[in-house]
């Protein structure tokens, strides 16, 4: 499983990265988690299977559904979970999204 | 509330931050952030001599009397052309989102900005002497100039790309990517030969002035004036904070317009500041880190501020928030603070979040307007930079900044400070009514 996060500079995602690395490590989940800011997101979507976004930049959600196309999910995480750096629920999103659920 | 926000504020969030254009002058300003920050450091490290004595000497005794020329020479490097960098960035940009490879539009773009330059330099004691260009037509005096020269190129040779009259088929045997670059061979082309015919007919209408001249003349001057004023300065930090109080990211939102200012004028200060210009007046004000580094003090809304106030008044409620908070913040990275907290969509914490950073822009503002502090000379500083080191290097290694920097922090924590315990006090109150119905389910 690919997980890829999206921020403004990817540094507040990447916080949330460890996190969720972590909970997967644990629950031994086998997965790449990486953050990357939204001005270079582009060249990274093809190498995932789901694309979450850092809540303040939802605006970005529909423009970002359409470069991925139908391939792979985007949806904005969880405010909640975002600031508290929540990994476990956040790495449960990117995974029930990867199922399609 | 948030149906509110989904249904008035989220669309202007979604043209501003997703305009095209703006996202490509943005991000290719963004990505030249090794070249204004190398240039700035090298005219830093540089002037540093006029301020601290010993450092000049030191230098002296071991480099000798030409220990200026590197610094010199990266400033010519990087600052001198900062426009070029701009065209080559902006047009690669914009024509990548288009889907386009953007390197033949990137080239294309450039070739059009040059042939508007005109021919005749103007050398002291000469009737100007021809195949001789001054630096002014490529350093930040030129960056607006560029920008639209890159913007218009770009769309126009996009839009040709498209025309499918133009695109020249060659045979099944040639490799793909011989055959790409003919089936932009026409579109180019004829871009190149428009702004050529444009650039010749403004000149036959305006007595000979030139395109890059004019538009210099018409739009960097007032753009600039209007933008290094404290109502713009005090309008971009509400925009900013407004949007962030929904929960959006404002400085991303706005970078498009802020992000070409904010470098036009460090760079101008920069230019100022080579060239040993003493007369702070010359200066402008809100220019280059000038908000990172006195007025996002731990980010947007100043949190280092809130953080300091919480260790001092609410240690042991925001225990979890201030773990987890407080690093990130050093560093000016304060999500999880905002949607943590939250502060966003909290009335009573907006307050503080919105308030803070505006009366922290004219503090700082009239500070440096009067005097006290120096001017920001320094383009670019990363925005991670912690608050205090920020204001120092800002300012061309002064301490007046990171002492602007440090009255800002304690103002901050003042205006912090009574929410911080207003909202304590707020959440005993509730505490208290939900007691009684809670304790029997922890019991059970």
């Amino acid at each position: 499983m690919n997980i890829l996060l999206c921020c403004s500079a990817g540094m507040s995602t990447s916080l949330l990265v460890t996190k969720m690395q972590a909970s997967a490590e644990s629950q031994g989940i086998d997965c790449k988690i990486w953050a990357v800011g939204n001005g270079e997101v582009r060249n990274h979507i093809d190498s995932a299977d789901v694309l979450l976004l850092g809540p303040q930049i939802r605006f970005m959600t529909e423009q970002l559904k359409k470069e991925a196309g139908d391939r792979i999910p985007v949806a904005p995480i969880n405010p909640m979970h975002y600031g508290l750096c929540n990994g476990e629920e956040v790495l449960k999103q990117a995974i029930s999204l990867i199922k399609g659920e | 509330m948030m149906t509110f926000i989904e249904k008035y504020i989220m669309p202007y969030a979604m043209k501003f931050g997703n305009n095209r254009h703006l996202l490509a002058i943005r991000d290719a300003l963004i990505g030249m952030i090794a070249i204004t920050m190398v240039g700035s450091f090298a005219v830093l490290f540089n002037n540093l001599g006029e301020i601290i004595k010993p450092y000049g000497r030191l230098m002296e005794s071991i480099f000798g009397e030409s220990w200026k020329t590197l610094g010199g020479d990266i400033w010519w490097g990087t600052f001198a052309f900062l426009t070029i960098f701009a065209v080559f960035g902006i047009s690669h940009r914009l024509a990548k989102s288009y889907g386009d490879d953007g390197f033949e539009a990137m080239l294309v773009a450039a070739a059009c900005f040059f042939l508007l330059i005109p021919q005749v330099g103007q050398v002291p004691d000469t009737e100007g002497v021809w195949g001789f260009i001054g630096y002014g037509y490529f350093n930040a005096t030129a960056l607006f100039t560029g920008i639209v020269v890159a913007l218009l190129a770009t769309e126009l040779f996009i839009r040709l790309t498209k025309v499918k009259a133009f695109i020249i088929k060659l045979p099944d045997g040639v490799p793909p990517a011989v055959a790409g670059a003919f089936a932009k061979l026409v579109p180019g082309m004829l871009t190149i030969f428009i702004f050529g015919v444009a650039g010749l007919l403004f000149r036959k209408m305006t007595n000979g002035e030139f395109l890059n001249d004019w538009l210099n003349a018409t739009l960097v001057a007032p753009l600039t004036n209007a933008a290094d004023s404290l109502p713009f300065a005090i309008l971009i930090v509400f925009l900013v904070h407004g949007f962030w109080a929904v929960g959006l990211h404002g400085p991303n939102i706005l970078g498009g317009v802020t992000t070409p200012l904010f470098t036009s004028l460090g760079t101008k200060n920069t230019d100022l500041y080579a060239q040993g210009v003493a007369d702070l007046d010359k200066y402008a004000i809100l220019a280059g880190p000038f908000l990172d580094a006195f007025v996002y003090l731990g980010g947007s809304g100043a949190t280092l501020g809130l953080i300091i106030a919480m260790f001092i008044a609410g240690r042991k409620r925001h225990k979890q928030m201030l773990a987890l908070g407080t690093p990130p913040g050093i560093f000016q990275i304060n999500e999880p603070l905002l949607f943590g907290l939250p502060i966003v969509l909290n009335p009573i914490w907006l307050i503080p979040f919105i308030s803070a950073p505006v009366i922290m822009t004219v503090v700082a503002y009239l500070a440096i307007k009067w005097g006290l502090v120096y001017p920001v000379v320094v383009a670019s500083i990363p925005w991670v930079t912690p608050a205090g080191i920020g204001g120092y290097l800002a300012t061309g290694g002064h301490i007046s900044g990171a002492v602007l920097a440090l009255v800002n922090l304690a103002i901050s924590i003042v205006i912090y400070l009574p929410f911080v315990y207003i909202t304590g006090k707020m959440d005993e109150k509730k505490l208290k009514h939900v007691q009684p119905e809670q304790t029997p389910t922890i019991q059970g």
